[in-house]
């Protein structure tokens, strides 16, 4: 099953990928995102790996030069597939009320928009269970994560 | 019937942000309160660890002005250690604010364009569809794109100077742990003719050029909306300057008349106490000589040019003395004011950049200081949203025993209040239907202060807005919900 979530990842050989951890690792599972891309930068030579708490707008530019990007953030939806799910991510003119928030889909449309590039965008999704201060991932999460890595890790071994 | 209307963001538990309006049967507001997931754990979070680790924890908890609080753990640290702020070698002293002026670049930069931009571009009332930053780009692509390349340079300057864009250690008690090589500096002023701290100043010129056309053509709504009195607090120089890396306190009342001046902030909690409320956790600061009712204050862009005597630095300088004019020398209490003060803010930043990169203590000189241990330490430095405090105690095994923090948004917590009451009363009072523009004018009062939700989750299933209408029993009547990703 998470083979067919992985295959969801519709590149090319020789696209260049990067790997977008979002989330705060103080916030328990909130660090999903960011322990995912820390499990998988040190594995991976052939994909470009980044973390942040949040989106920014300079973000737009940072996918630009890309031909496919993962996002990888935790999800508190009550249904979430787990140990991970994907999805495409359409572009979107979301505005917040905060700087604190920017949606996925504001940046692939600000990417769109000022550099006429549309990378193939995908959110990677992992459930979370606990959002307290504090480092430690949640049993489930911890679970959730480990699976994923193995899943990815099995998946493009080439990438190594 | 009474009615009552709330935005309210639906998170897991408290939301990233809610607002309570209560209508009574004539539809009249009777009380309007805003809930902003507030800045709360940390405190107990660092007790127990070494005092030298704080400056690098307290950037974990936002990733929007992490440095905000890097630089004022150190300062608080700095005391710790038996060093004064103000006593750091030039090079110590200089990096830091190199690497604060970055942070307040970056930040201005960010809400300007990401929040303010559309409702000024277009007007609050105009179609959703264009008012957003895909209508912005779509009707003023140059300006987005320089937008995101100040962020980008913002954001680079404090790589240089905290040796990572996040995480950064730079700051550490008593200075700062490594000079700027003249390769960075290089790579700032003149490598790049399409990326220079010149273009930054230019470009920020252009931002408050933007503010000021967009203001003559719409005085009135500029200047009435969410418009009423308040006292104001920031750091001040020993001169009255502007200074938002290091000074004494100074709070003002609405007419200018001082409260306190150059206050040793290391006493602050002799002239600022917060009180709690029963609807909240989040605390409501106030100045304690003038209590509860008429003691609390505001902070950030609009206070500190409400609060300060001129600005060092020429081309900001102008603007604010143009400001000042338009004001008649008294502090301003429009809300939307406040984005009038965080561009020429944009553009003291750039100014200052430009300066301490061609300052050569930046590049050679001692990094550090020593002194005689304390146990207990204050830093306060003002960040982009407002005057942000923190206080430690110390033990003789070098562990934090207590952690005490105000942050902006507490302090502006009843000014953000005030606002969304003015937009429930002037707006929304009497009204039967509740169309989209009046509930974003209450988004537009929240957005001028650019409340920080430091320790919000991120998770994807989080929805931003969620506008309910109750009856006076509690009855569900209707609902607005905005999506999050």
């Amino acid at each position: 099953m998470v083979f067919l979530e992985l295959e969801k990842l519709d590149w090319k050989p020789g696209d260049k990928i990067l790997w977008f951890g979002i989330g705060n690792p103080c916030r328990q599972d909130d660090g999903l995102g960011p322990r995912l891309i820390g499990a998988l930068e040190n594995r991976f030579k052939k994909f470009d790996f980044e973390s942040n708490y949040q989106l920014n707008a300079e973000d737009a530019l940072l996918i630009s030069g890309y031909d496919g990007v993962v996002f990888v953030d935790a999800t508190v939806e009550p249904e979430a597939q787990a140990p991970f799910g994907i999805r495409e991510v359409q572009p979107s003119n979301e505005i917040a009320f905060s700087t604190h928030e920017m949606s996925l889909g504001v940046v692939v449309a600000l990417c769109a928009q000022l550099y006429q590039k549309t990378p193939k965008t995908y959110l990677l999704t992992l459930p979370g269970y606990s959002w307290e201060i504090g480092e430690e991932l949640s049993p489930g999460a911890s679970q959730n994560l480990q699976q994923t890595i193995d899943a990815i890790a099995d998946r493009y071994s080439s990438f190594i | 019937m009474k009615r009552k209307i709330t935005i309210d963001p639906v998170t897991r538990v408290e939301g990233h942000g809610k607002v309570t309006i209560k209508l009574d049967e004539q539809n009249k507001v009777i009380q309007s309160r805003l809930h902003i997931v507030e800045f709360r754990g940390f405190e107990r979070f660092v007790q127990g660890r070494p005092y030298w680790e704080a400056a690098v924890l307290v950037q974990r908890l936002c990733g929007i002005c992490p440095v905000s609080h890097h630089i004022c753990a150190a300062k608080a640290m700095d005391r710790i250690i038996g060093v004064p702020s103000d006593e750091l070698t030039p090079t110590g002293d200089k990096m830091r604010r190199l690497m604060h002026y970055g942070q307040f670049f970056q930040s201005h930069v960010l809400h300007f364009f990401h929040l303010a931009s559309p409702d000024l571009l277009f007007g609050v009332n105009s179609d959703p569809v264009q008012r957003n930053i895909i209508g912005v780009i779509a009707s003023f692509p140059e300006l987005a794109k320089k937008a995101v390349l100040m962020r980008k340079f913002g954001q680079e300057i404090i790589r240089a100077t905290a040796g990572k864009k996040i995480h950064g250690t730079g700051a550490i008690p008593g200075g700062i742990n490594k000079h700027l090589t003249l390769a960075e500096r290089d790579e700032f002023l003149k490598n790049n003719p399409e990326f220079n701290a010149d273009l930054m100043v230019d470009w920020a010129l252009e931002g408050v050029q933007l503010f000021k056309d967009y203001h003559k053509k719409n005085r009135e709504a500029v200047d009435g909306f969410a418009n009423f009195e308040s006292n104001y607090m920031s750091l001040v120089r020993k001169d009255g300057a502007l200074d938002i890396y290091h000074g004494g306190l100074r709070a003002v009342d609405s007419n200018g008349n001082k409260i306190f001046d150059h206050v040793d902030y290391q006493e602050y909690d002799q002239y600022i106490t917060e009180e709690v409320r029963d609807w909240t956790y989040m605390k409501f600061p106030f100045i304690r000589s003038l209590g509860k009712e008429k003691g609390w204050y505001r902070v950030g862009p609009l206070a500190r040019l409400n609060t300060c005597d001129f600005i060092p630095s020429p081309l900001a300088q102008k603007e604010f003395e143009e400001y000042k004019a338009y004001t008649h020398g008294k502090p301003s209490g429009a809300s939307m004011h406040m984005h009038w003060a965080r561009l020429i803010e944009v553009l003291h930043s750039a100014e200052m950049m430009r300066e301490l990169l061609n300052d050569p203590d930046l590049y050679q000189g001692e990094l550090t200081k020593t002194g005689q241990r304390t146990g207990e330490g204050v830093g306060v430095i003002e960040a982009p949203r407002g005057t942000l405090f923190h206080h430690y105690r110390v033990d003789e095994h070098d562990l934090i025993t207590m952690c005490n923090l105000i942050v902006s948004t507490t302090s502006n917590n009843e000014g953000m209040n005030r606002a969304v009451s003015w937009v429930a009363d002037n707006v929304i009072s009497g009204n039967k239907e509740i169309p989209e523009g009046m509930l974003n004018q209450v988004e537009v009062a929240i957005r001028a202060y650019d409340p920080c939700l430091s320790c919000a989750t991120h998770a994807i299933g989080k929805m931003p807005l969620n506008v309910s209408l109750f009856d006076h029993q509690g009855n569900l009547l209707d609902e607005a919900i905005k999506n999050g990703e």
